[in-house]
């Protein structure tokens, strides 16, 4: 099965609506739900997930909590601050603006 | 990002830096879970497809993964701290670097200890003098107050002037004034009076000063003596000294004849006055009172200093306009203050205060600094030669991938390393010198602020060391990095490069310049302080002791006089209201002009008074060059005369004879206080005496009888027995006469010559001190590399010896190459020298800033230790063996 890298610069962008939806993941979760997400169409270099990640923690926009994992393994629990949902936000318009002048631009085409 | 956003986020990368062990095994925690779990995952998905090796799921998951090591890389460029590791390694290796060759860093840090150590030392005392506020409150808003009569500037002011000022004035919130003059007190109980500094303030100025007495209370205007009763603010030492700490001291009484003199406050123990020394103001005064009340009419003396403290918000600029204002509304009103083209003059309290120590020391740190350059060019030079020792290294790194700047930040960690560790050793050194220095008692720095080495002078160290460490360690370190791979793994050259050879040249053309720089400056200032040991001072101090008495009327003084004169060995005795160069006591001086002046040119010639007793002439061993001493009967109820020094009659009477002519005096000769204006007659003319300093013509000076002018006297006496052992028969001669006075002090008219140079002798002895710093430093610079000089070029003298060189050859090569530099360095030195030596100009006496002798001295003296510093060397270079050098390469 093919599986397409994501583009450059959105991971953060689905970090953090992934954590927006389902409030507190760990890592490996994370991965799993961009994946299912999409229908095992988009694939994170899993590893880069952490960088990310950490990135987030320095930025403020998520916070981490270590806890257990339903077979009570300790497991490092990512939740978003507000400043994450803000820029969320911020992110999302973004995305949308290029997305929609890269259709405009392909439609014109 | 909002400020408060950064600093959380710097907050978070803090802890990261603290526990950074800890975010690793977090880190390495989460990843093998996800690692686990994902493995787990797809064995449970092939198992429930096909059933496969559970290897086949542990590479997928590791292959989906991507490189652990690199995203923990990657997490921790995240976190932002890897400058710090890589600092950290840096630091460990010049760590190792420095202690295998323990040679090289004991030299380079004895070096930069000696250099930084001295800018230490003269840091301490510029902070203190110069740089740290005064200790008072608000004391950047004080300001002293001088005032302009005719030529004389800072003159002081008169209580009528104090109250025009403090009324007049908007942008001083508070003003007071002064004057400190010599006095004895009785204790509670005892009749012994003690000498004392008395201080006659007005009621504005302690708290100006002090912000609270520890006991009591300041003056109020109520407290102004009224008839016999006398309110005093003592000090903290006469609190402990005279009345035991008595904490109930407030309120009581003391006693002289009729008048009772009440104690009001006691002020701390810290308190202490900084003014500038030609006010006039001992530090610490024991008794404060309240001047007499009769002073404040116009016309009264000009006596008292005056101090204000400007309102925040406003400057001194402005408070100099408004005092402009005010001396020009008080000339417009008053007939004496136009004719005395009277002025008002602030000055920041403590610019007046250092003005004349601040050329001074911005000098010595000046040399402090050429110091410490030549000690960088040393230590640079260590490092150039070091370089060349280890370009292997430095190649072997660089073929290995580290970059250019990575290699310049790794031999720049070295050399900051070595600059610490100089600094380190250099408050050992700052301490020593500093006690070396204080050891000199330089007054007029000692009066300004307590000098000792504190965190701020320790902090200052660090940063040049660091600051010093950059300095000589960039030039070798870019050399260093710039390096010919391929060139360099062929063979590690053991030559050093032309440029090398060029940049070592230049280092020891400007140590020797910066040398021979200091070496003049100090060479004038050694001149201008022997000069000032040879200045005729106008007497003649030697075998003349002084004591000052506190008490006493004409009569106790004369019969004193008679009584020392036949004690044994005392061959005249005498007294004088102010002992030449004595600065602890307050200067009397006016405006004097012989008859027939009009009323416009009366303030132009100003002398300082003295009062004197027949035979202060012989008995100081001033010289009389024309008419009469004073003799008992120049009383009041005979002619009132006076004796001129030659610089007052040449500048009253040029070209005439003053003996019979008549001079105007406005003080005396009634008794103390007794302002009146008189004529009194000339009957001698005096050699100038140096009552002020002596190098410095400040004033001439008019002496009258001590019967027309009294004041408090010192008694001067000449002796053939040695000095101290008159002190304890003076003693029992004032009791037998008369109990309740005091004597303050004896002192032999030599010490106070010796305190007068004491300036002059602090400068010379450190600048000798500086200079010969520089010289070593130049010595051991040039020595250096011409040592380095012969040992890489070995190979080359030995070709050259196995050509048939004779070895006086050899060494001529070697000894010209050492030498070039030094006179090279001289001729810059010399240009150098012109503008720089002018600067000097304040500090000279009796020699001219542009003096050839010590020009030619500065450049011999260089070029025999230059010349002895390359022999050394050059006779190694003569007894190589050719066999062995060649056998060698």
């Amino acid at each position: 099965m093919h599986r397409d890298e994501i583009p450059p610069g959105t991971l953060y962008l689905l970090i953090l609506k992934t954590l927006a939806r389902r409030g507190e993941l760990h890592g490996y979760e994370i991965a799993r739900t961009i994946q299912q997400i999409s229908d095992d169409v988009l694939q994170v270099e899993e590893g880069s997930l952490y960088p990310a990640l950490q990135r987030m923690l320095i930025k403020g926009w998520v916070k981490a909590q270590w806890g257990a994992t339903p077979e009570n393994r300790r497991a490092r629990y990512y939740r978003l601050t507000p400043l994450g949902r803000k820029q969320l936000e911020a992110e999302l318009s973004q995305f949308h603006r290029v997305v929609g002048a890269i259709a405009r631009v392909i439609q014109t085409a | 990002m909002s400020p408060l956003g950064w600093l959380s986020e710097f907050g978070r990368r803090l802890q990261m830096l603290f526990r950074h062990k800890q975010f690793d095994r977090e880190m390495d925690e989460e990843m093998r879970l996800h690692l686990e779990l994902r493995e787990r995952e797809l064995r449970e998905k092939e198992r429930h497809d096909k059933g496969v090796a559970a290897e086949k799921a542990y590479t997928e998951a590791r292959k989906n993964f991507g490189n652990v090591l690199v995203m923990r890389e990657a997490s921790h460029e995240a976190w932002g701290w890897n400058w710090l590791e890589q600092f950290t390694q840096d630091l460990r290796y010049a760590f190792r670097m420095l202690r295998k060759s323990p040679g090289f860093t004991a030299v380079a840090v004895l070096t930069l200890a000696l250099g930084i150590g001295a800018n230490t030392a003269i840091f301490s005392v510029v902070d203190a003098v110069l740089l740290r506020p005064l200790p008072y409150p608000h004391a950047n808003r004080l300001a002293i107050i001088w005032s302009s009569l005719g030529n004389e500037h800072r003159a002081p002011a008169s209580g009528y002037t104090f109250e025009q000022i403090r009324e007049r004035s908007h942008l001083f919130e508070q003003v007071g004034g002064i004057w400190v003059t010599n006095a004895s007190i009785p204790g509670i109980n005892e009749p012994q009076p003690e000498p004392v500094k008395l201080a006659q303030v007005t009621d504005g100025f302690l708290p100006l000063f002090c912000v609270k007495p520890v006991l009591g209370r300041f003056f109020t205007p109520q407290d102004a003596a009224t008839g016999n009763s006398i309110a005093i603010i003592i000090s903290n030492g006469l609190w402990r000294r005279k009345f035991g700490s008595d904490p109930n001291i407030v309120g009581k009484s003391l006693h002289i004849g009729n008048a009772a003199i009440t104690i009001l406050g006691v002020l701390p123990e810290d308190f202490h006055l900084i003014t500038s020394d030609d006010a006039s103001i001992a530090s610490t005064p024991d008794v404060y009172t309240l001047p007499d009340a009769r002073f404040t009419r116009p016309g009264g003396p000009e006596f008292l200093r005056l101090v204000g403290r400007i309102r925040p918000g406003t400057n001194f600029a402005q408070a100099q306009s408004e005092a402009d204002g005010i001396a020009e509304q008080l000339r417009t009103t008053i007939k004496s203050y136009n004719e005395q083209n009277f002025q008002l003059h602030i000055v920041p309290l403590q610019e007046d205060d250092t003005r004349n120590v601040r050329s001074t020391l911005a000098i010595l740190f000046g040399g402090a600094g050429f110091v410490l350059l030549i000690a960088c060019a040393n230590v640079a030079n260590l490092l150039l030669a070091r370089a060349g020792n280890r370009e292997r290294e430095t190649i072997v790194r660089a073929a290995l991938g580290a970059t250019r700047g990575r290699i310049i930040r790794q031999l720049l960690t070295e050399s900051v390393l070595l600059g610490f560790f100089g600094g380190l050793a250099a408050i050992a050194v700052g301490w020593a010198a500093l006690r070396g220095l204080l050891a000199l008692r330089p007054e007029s720095l000692l009066r300004l602020g307590v000098i000792h080495l504190d965190p701020r002078a320790f902090a200052f160290t660090f940063v040049v060391a660091l600051l010093t460490g950059i300095l000589f360690g960039f030039a070798p370190a870019l050399g260093a990095s710039r390096i010919d791979l391929a060139a360099g793994l062929k063979s590690a050259g053991r030559n050093l490069s032309p440029a090398g050879q060029r940049s070592k040249f230049a280092l020891i053309l400007g140590e020797v310049t910066l040398s021979f720089a200091l070496l003049t400056g100090t060479g004038l200032l050694v001149r201008t302080f022997i000069s000032v040991l040879h200045v005729d001072p106008g007497f003649q101090p030697a075998n003349v002791l002084s004591f000052t008495t506190l008490g006493g009327d004409y009569n106790f003084l004369h019969q004193l006089q008679q009584n020392l004169s036949a004690l044994p060995g005392v061959e005249s005795v005498s007294l004088v209201s102010h002992l030449p160069l004595d600065a602890s006591v307050g200067n009397w001086y006016d405006y004097y002009w012989p008859e027939g002046t009009p009323p416009d040119k009366q303030s132009t010639v100003m002398a300082d008074d003295r009062s004197v007793l027949p035979g202060f002439f012989k008995t100081v061993g001033a010289t009389m060059i024309e008419g009469r001493d004073f003799t008992d009967t120049d009383d009041a109820a005979h002619q009132h005369v006076a004796i001129v020094d030659d610089v007052l009659a040449q500048r009253t009477w040029p070209g005439q004879d003053p003996l019979g002519k008549k001079l105007h005096v406005s003080d005396s000769p009634k008794g103390w206080y007794q302002f009146q204006d008189a004529w009194v007659v000339v009957v001698g003319v005096v050699r100038h005496v140096q009552f002020h300093s002596l190098t410095v013509m400040v004033r001439p000076q008019v002496y009258f009888p001590y019967q027309l002018a009294p004041r408090p006297v010192s008694f001067v006496l000449r002796s053939s027995a040695p000095l101290p052992g008159l002190m304890a028969p003076i003693r029992q001669e004032v009791a037998k006469l008369n109990k309740s006075v005091a004597i303050a002090r004896f002192i032999p008219l030599s010490d106070l010559v010796v305190q007068a140079r004491s300036q002059a002798r602090f400068v010379t002895y450190l600048s000798g001190t500086l200079a010969a710093l520089a010289l070593f430093l130049s010595c051991i610079g040039i020595y250096g590399v011409t040592s380095y000089l012969v040992m890489s070029r070995t190979a080359e003298i030995g070709i050259r010896m196995a050509l048939g060189a004779f070895p006086a050859d050899v060494q001529k090569l070697v000894l010209f190459r050492g030498m070039a530099p030094v006179a090279a360095g001289c001729l810059i030195g010399i240009a150098m020298s012109l503008p720089l030596t002018p600067l000097l100009s304040a500090l000279l006496f009796g020699v001219r800033p542009i003096d050839v002798p010590t020009f030619v001295a500065a450049a011999a003296l260089l070029s025999v230790v230059g010349f002895f510093a390359s022999y050394i060397p050059a006779r190694r270079a003569m007894r190589v063996d050719p066999m062995i050098a060649l056998r060698y390469e």
